[in-house]
């Protein structure tokens, strides 16, 4: 939980509407006929706080705090939808001492 | 936006179709081309038929204003509330683009550099690739089309297209399908 993550540059992101709508650059090409994706309510709350200045603790103690959850299981939410996100190539872990 | 959701086997939402607004289409297309990545997505409407039709899927590329020329299709948003067009042009200036439809009468305002997004460079038919309208053919038509002469040929088309405004003049949207993460 004390990894920090930032999105991707092999996506884009963009928010339309209230909904992120998140496009991988596969080969070169954001393919709108293709793979698209969006995040449910709790995975946009994360993706929004995945700034590069906080960890995953940081953000999911946010959470706890803004919709008065226990913190134990927003924990295992965050790291779930980041851990996914990873596989999936559109976030990437980086260094807490990289500038 | 207007938001579908189409509910999996199980209940839970699998998949969202959204609706994007044309300016919103155009954010995104910008947000890919500036990191050097081409743009596909499903073009609607009728003012560059026959080359690109109702429902072809095109590729638009990342170009830097130099290097457009004369019957390119280009991607651009047009003023004043940024709806993303693609058309042709027919015309170059210093700083600015003349623009026109192969299908339409009149040609679009001048086009600033600043507006273009990029330059079309695949459409895909039914799964096929078309070249018709992107090779070394697009000047002559870019000539063609300046003349109106495009225009009369491909007058049948219009009207069809006039006549079927009412079901096109609300499909400034464009819909995309997302899984849901």
């Amino acid at each position: 939980m004390n990894r920090i993550c930032i999105p991707s540059n092999d996506i884009v992101a963009r928010k339309i509407e209230g909904e992120i709508v998140i496009v991988p650059l596969i080969s070169g090409i954001g393919d709108l006929e293709d793979e698209l994706y969006t995040l449910n309510e709790t995975g946009r709350a994360i993706w929004e706080r995945l700034d590069g200045s906080k960890s995953l603790r940081d953000i999911a103690a946010e959470l706890s705090s803004e919709f008065d959850a226990p913190l134990e299981e927003i924990e295992r939410d965050v790291a779930g939808l980041v851990d996914e996100l990873i596989k999936r190539k559109m976030l990437v872990e980086i260094n807490r001492d990289s500038p | 936006m207007i938001i579908d959701k189409n509910a999996a086997a199980d209940g839970l939402p699998a998949a969202l179709t959204l609706n994007v607004s044309s300016p919103d289409l155009a954010d995104l297309m910008r947000d890919v081309l500036q990191k050097d990545a081409d743009f596909r997505f499903r073009a609607t409407g009728f003012s560059m038929s026959p080359f690109i039709k109702d429902g072809d899927v095109i590729t638009v590329s990342p170009s830097h204003p130099a290097d457009l020329r004369t019957g390119d299709i280009v991607a651009f948003t047009q003023a004043p509330n940024d709806r993303l067009v693609v058309h042709r042009i027919i015309w170059t200036g210093a700083g600015y683009f003349c623009i026109k439809g192969d299908n339409t009468k009149p040609q679009d305002s001048s086009v600033p550099a600043y507006r273009i997004l990029g330059r079309i460079t695949g459409i895909d038919r039914n799964g096929k690739s078309v070249r018709l309208g992107l090779g070394p053919e697009r000047t002559l038509i870019s000539f063609l089309s300046r003349l109106g002469v495009l225009c009369l040929l491909f007058a049948p088309a219009r009207i069809l297209f006039r006549l079927s405004k009412h079901r096109y003049s609300s499909r400034e949207m464009q819909a995309i399908t997302a899984k849901k993460v």
